[in-house]
């Protein structure tokens, strides 16, 4: 019975990763890319497949699905810095943002590598039973493509955000007794980003005003997402369901890079029983109104955690992902190599070694 | 237990490999995939992409816009192998100040001189008024080529590609500021290419040893290429400025010299007219002492 599981666990990330490329790369650059779609920008995240209302407690000891707070027995405070791919893209991506645009900067790009991409994020997390608030003061996701060396255009999108986020979640059982299994809980954004996402090319660079092409812009929002959950907490396999919604509130402007939409999301995960250490599966359906294909509403991930040490898997329509976390009693580092489909070369395959630092008091 | 977790482990690994490594045929739009094929420097494939695509959307700009580019690098462009030297135009110096006027070059204010082409009254005889016109020419081409020389020299035998993509590029219905830059860039690579295997062929060109051995037919096939080129790059940069290239506006400027240039051309198309290439080629060597 359990192989068959398995299987079926496989022929759900074939059916994630098979298949015609949910998004073919537009040579208008329309659409943020896949990778940076994403709320939390950590290591346990992306490692996981970016899975959330499945997951209780993410291995790096935050939560994410705010209806499984109730659950948290410990309380811990976080500090971490996350970087995946590169120091020097930071810098780059920096001085894109938070400079006046030159010539200079522009020809720096069609100088430098084919492709640059660099994700950052420096939080600080706080989680306690019930209750958990994070303040993210600088998150960074940054990546340029060069095409066509007869005539380079290059495809650049450039985000820069800081957030604050508190979550709080009550037991079912304390609202009445036969809600004993269900847990209930929300979570609140708030979060400004700036960014510039467009589509030029070398000889634009050359000789138009770079804010006529690749204009600078701020989008702030408030954000909530109400989740409801049910622990089968005495069956042997720990199975967990959860509904939530998420993006319910306001974002000024309203970008089409950015729409921040209200959408439904759900998560099953279990916890089948093993001898030795703990083994975590989630699978999360998210944007299940707005999502253009099946799909892109799949998201799995599995981790398997012996002593200090935690291997994660994950899946979803444009990552396979593997990451190790490892974790002493206040100092935690993590690895996540990702396979990912390049949305803007077309679907082809790229590869990106993250990091995480992380201490835990 | 540990089996069937290693197994989902290995089938998900492979379902990954399986869904990114997967070609883009037939699915991809045609643009789309004649800009990875460019990617991957086939361009020959993308070009026969690009034709077909338009056969069916004549009207598609930015087709033909790829398709000038497939040409480019079929022709041996690669942009990125002259991005130093067009550099200097767009991003640095005004080229005013590297070759036009440099400060320490007391006699580069003018470069062509301050002489004009002569009037009939100002001269005695038609040969002298075809002979100053012929200098000021050979003068407006060796600046050109002065300039020209930082740009790549295509071979003779891609020029047709040459042709193929500016004729794509001059066809395009509503044509941005970065096409009129593409647009100029290569008729600049093109001008230094033909005017090197055309037109000079040797560095004894404007020598009297040039002079001796000098082919009108030649040379005045040369100078209406010349012509052609340099007015429609100056046509261009007005454009290109107008759609809101502003650095074409002060390039512009600095490209007077094309203008003169080919202002000097037409002088001697005017002065020889009525003359045989022989006569012509007789007064140079008479003017030389060639006999």
């Amino acid at each position: 019975m359990l192989r068959l599981r398995v299987f079926a666990a496989a022929a759900v990330a074939a059916s994630l990763l098979g298949g015609t490329p949910a998004f073919a790369a537009s040579s208008y650059f329309t659409f943020v890319p896949a990778r940076f779609r994403t709320l939390e920008l950590t290591a346990s995240s992306r490692a996981l497949g970016e899975i959330c209302l499945s997951r209780d407690q993410m291995p790096d000891g935050t939560v994410c699905n705010p209806a499984y707070l109730p659950d948290v027995r410990d309380s811990t405070l976080v500090a971490r810095l996350y970087l995946g791919n590169g120091y020097s893209a930071l810098t780059t991506a920096n001085d894109f943002i938070n400079k006046p645009l030159s010539k200079e900067t522009m020809q720096a790009l069609f100088s430098g590598d084919n492709v640059v991409a660099v994700e950052g994020n420096v939080g600080l997390n706080f989680t306690t039973g019930g209750l958990s608030a994070e303040f993210a003061p600088y998150r960074v996701q940054y990546v340029s493509e060069l095409h066509n060396p007869n005539f380079p255009v290059i495809d650049l999108h450039a985000a820069i955000e800081r957030s604050f986020v508190i979550a709080g979640g009550i037991p079912g059982g304390i609202l009445d007794p036969n809600l004993r299994e269900f847990r209930f809980g929300t979570k609140a954004r708030i979060l400004e980003r700036k960014f510039v996402h467009g589509e030029f090319s070398f000889a634009q660079a050359g000789t138009d005003d770079p804010r006529d092409y690749l204009p600078s812009k701020k989008q702030t929002a408030f954000l909530l997402d109400p989740s409801i959950a049910w622990v089968g907490e005495k069956r042997p396999w720990k199975p967990r369901v959860s509904l939530g919604t998420k993006n319910v509130g306001f974002s000024s402007p309203s970008y089409d890079e950015y729409p921040n939409d209200v959408d439904l999301e759900a998560g099953v995960g279990v916890e089948p029983p093993v001898r030795f250490g703990r083994v975590r599966i989630g699978l999360d359906l998210v944007d299940l109104f707005r999502a253009p294909t099946f799909e892109d509403r799949l998201r799995l991930g599995a981790s398997y955690q012996v002593g200090l040490l935690e291997t994660m898997i994950g899946a979803n329509a444009s990552v396979f992902t593997f990451g190790l976390m490892f974790g002493l009693n206040f100092l935690q580092t993590a690895v996540v190599y990702e396979f990912f489909r390049d949305d803007l070369d077309g679907g082809g395959a790229e590869t990106r070694l993250s990091t995480e630092l992380s201490i835990r008091l | 237990m540990r089996r069937p977790i290693s197994l989902l482990l290995i089938a998900t690994t492979l379902a990954a490999l399986a869904g990114c490594g997967k070609t883009r045929t037939g699915t991809i739009p045609p643009k789309e995939e004649a800009v990875t094929l460019m990617d991957r420097s086939q361009n020959a494939k993308a070009a026969r992409i690009l034709e077909a695509d338009l056969r069916e959307n004549p009207d598609d700009d930015e087709a033909r816009l790829l398709l000038a580019s497939a040409y480019m690098g079929l022709a041996g462009i690669d942009v990125y192998r002259i991005f130093d030297a067009f550099q200097d135009l767009l991003f640095k110096r005004s080229l005013k100040d590297q070759i036009i006027s440099p400060k320490s070059d007391p006699n580069a204010k003018n470069p062509l001189g301050n002489g004009k082409i002569p009037t009939k009254d100002e001269v005695k005889s038609q040969a002298e008024g075809t002979m100053i016109a012929l200098d000021k020419s050979v003068s407006s081409l060796q600046l050109a080529l002065l300039y020209l020389d930082r740009f790549p020299q295509i071979p003779a035998g891609n020029w047709p590609l040459v042709e193929a993509a500016l004729a794509q590029l001059e066809s395009m219905r509503d044509p941005a500021s970065d096409t009129f830059t593409y647009r100029i860039l290569i008729r600049l690579i093109y001008l230094k290419s033909y005017l090197v295997e055309k037109v000079m062929r040797n560095e004894q060109f404007g020598s009297r040893e040039w002079a001796c051995g000098f082919d009108a037919r030649n040379f005045d096939e040369g100078l209406a290429f010349f012509t052609r080129h340099a007015l429609a790059i100056d046509d261009e940069l007005g454009q290109g400025a107008a759609k809101g290239a502003k650095a074409l506006g002060k390039a512009h400027k600095n490209f007077g010299f094309l203008a003169d240039a080919a202002n000097y051309a037409d002088g001697f198309g005017e002065w020889s007219q009525g003359l045989t290439f022989s006569e012509v080629e007789n007064f140079v060597k008479a003017r030389f002492n060639c006999n």
